[in-house]
């Protein structure tokens, strides 16, 4: 059954997008992370306009990060006041995304360039993951404990303020700086930015792993928010239509991969998880290579 | 029902034929089409009467023009290894978001050139001055590249031997219009051509084109209200996100 998705302009199978939405989900529950970097490449490979596809993701992942920060405010697992600190950082830095892909769409380069931001974040971050997975796994096997968190420059700075719940007393300057990257990031990428945001707040900034998830979900759900009305309002972007029909997919596989999560170790889930982030950049990169059918781009 | 309006037509064109004396009648069955986007498109139907006596000399030409855009066009070229767009783009102004002919036979474009070229008639007369007689190579290139772009989507048609005709006086033509045809006034010149490439006479109608359904409303809305749609879309996301936590809480 075919439905026509207003703002990208073209007609797609219904099934197929229900399908994308519950298998994205699946995933998405079973590692924890929000999905819009898979989920993205994947509608752009669809044949959705990619700022569509970006700005509609980023639409779709307020939607499922909502309910997922509930369960988090309802645990007590979120920093608010980190989460505060974070936020003036991200909504500066959405805003500044929104207006690059605006620049852009005027001159017909971001396909190009948001191809070449998923290449390069999902090569570092899977082959990051792959190698800290594996190493993790034979560390395991020896025996050996990594420390929670070491002391580095970053903590020297100025500006220090205490977080009780994350039991820190560091400077308000790398929460910040995090917020505003990953906060251009989501906007320019479509993406939640958990999967940058979470190992930062964790390895830069040293909070407890407990309020890591809550916070973080605080972050991205403002975030995509303010994406959500400002890719709507600069660039008309936004499909509803096709982030309610992914979504529908997504909230029923998140809660299926949710349950199946619990039988893997972390350092399985974050293994499977790199190689699933290689294979989607490797499409992508031969996307970049391969000869386009339509030699010419008409806007 | 369409069938039994255009049956109804030929019956009173035909009988009021004998004392008529155009020698070219067009009409639309529907005035005001509205595309449903759930579903496949629409169809604009025409038809018409033509003299008996001309029509062996003559050809019947209809050409369904949508209404103006401006378009810009970019080549994509091979760096390092990569594809990437040109930044380079030639605009084409005015041009039609939608544009159909239909003809009654196969036409000798020698015979009907100088004719074709006044009336811009045909993809390659469309501003013709500007588009194809300007000896500009690149710019000729790019204005095929757009022909095919819009032939791709549906929004440009070529069909020769298109009309159907009836008693060598009665003729009708449909034109499919896809999903994405854009909406707003479209313009129907209907040619009657002598075999010389002589214009013999020419009938003029418009239609309206709108869409319906949620997607249409829900563009509408995007572009006419965009920063409304945006709180509308935030605010929805963050209710189905509130529902779904809500429902599977439960489970």
């Amino acid at each position: 059954m075919e439905v026509y998705l207003p703002i990208a302009g073209i007609p797609v199978d219904i099934f197929i997008l229900l399908f994308l939405g519950l298998s994205v989900g699946f995933l998405s529950g079973m590692f924890g992370v929000g999905g819009g970097f898979l989920m993205t490449p994947l509608l752009i490979l669809m044949g959705i306009p990619p700022a569509v596809a970006v700005a509609s993701e980023a639409n779709h992942i307020l939607a499922a990060s909502f309910s997922g920060l509930l369960a988090h405010i309802r645990r007590f697992n979120v920093d608010f006041k980190m989460g505060l600190i974070l936020l003036l950082g991200g909504i500066l830095g959405s805003a500044i995304g929104v207006f690059i892909l605006k620049e852009l769409l005027s001159i017909g380069q971001e396909r190009f360039f948001i191809t070449v931001s998923y290449i390069f974040v999902l090569t570092s971050v899977g082959l990051w993951m792959l190698i800290e997975s594996i190493s993790s796994i034979q560390n395991k096997n020896k025996g050996k404990r990594k420390r929670l968190h070491e002391h580095i420059w970053m903590h020297g700075l100025p500006l220090k303020v205490r977080f009780r719940k994350s039991h820190l007393y560091i400077s308000v300057i790398p929460p910040i700086i995090i917020g505003l990257l990953v906060g251009i990031l989501s906007s320019i990428m479509g993406v939640g930015g958990g999967f940058v945001l979470v190992p930062a707040m964790i390895y830069i900034i040293g909070m407890p792993t407990q309020v890591v998830v809550g916070t973080s979900l605080l972050q991205i759900v403002f975030v995509t928010a303010v994406s959500t009305v400002l890719h709507s309002y600069v660039n008309q972007t936004v499909d509803v239509m096709l982030s309610s029909l992914l979504l529908v997919g997504a909230v029923i596989g998140a809660q299926i991969g949710t349950r199946v999560m619990v039988r893997l170790s972390g350092e399985q889930i974050r293994f499977f998880l790199a190689v699933i982030i290689l294979l989607v950049a490797f499409v992508l990169i031969g996307e970049l290579i391969v000869t386009p059918k339509d030699m010419y781009y008409v806007g | 029902m369409k069938k039994l309006f255009i049956y109804i037509f030929f019956i009173l064109l035909a009988t009021r034929e004998s004392y008529s004396k155009d020698i070219l009648l067009a009409d639309v069955v529907e005035s005001n089409i509205k595309i449903r986007t759930s579903f496949s498109g629409a169809e604009i139907f025409i038809y018409g009467s033509v003299e008996s006596q001309i029509y062996d000399e003559a050809d019947i030409l209809i050409v369904v023009r949508g209404p103006d855009k401006n378009f810009a066009v970019r080549k994509k070229y091979k760096k390092f290894g990569i594809w990437i767009v040109g930044l380079d783009k030639i605009n084409f102004k005015n041009m039609p978001s939608y544009y159909a002919i239909s003809s009654s036979r196969k036409l000798d474009s020698k015979i009907y050139k100088n004719l074709f070229i006044k009336k811009q008639i045909g993809w390659e007369n469309l501003n013709y001055n500007e588009n194809i007689n300007s000896n500009d190579k690149k710019r000729l290139e790019f204005y095929k590249a757009l022909e095919q772009n819009l032939i791709k989507k549906g929004l440009l048609l070529y069909k020769e031997k298109g009309i159907a005709i009836l008693n060598k006086s009665l003729f009708k033509a449909v034109f499919n219009l896809p999903e994405l045809t854009p909406t707003g006034i479209y313009n129907i010149n209907t040619y009657l051509i002598g075999n010389n490439g002589h214009l013999i006479a020419e009938w003029t109608n418009s239609i309206e084109v709108s869409k319906e359904g949620i997607a249409e409303e829900l563009y509408n809305f995007s572009q006419n209200q965009s920063l409304m749609y945006g709180f509308f879309a935030a605010f929805a996301a963050i209710i189905a996100g509130l529902l779904a936590s809500e429902v599977f809480r439960r489970i």
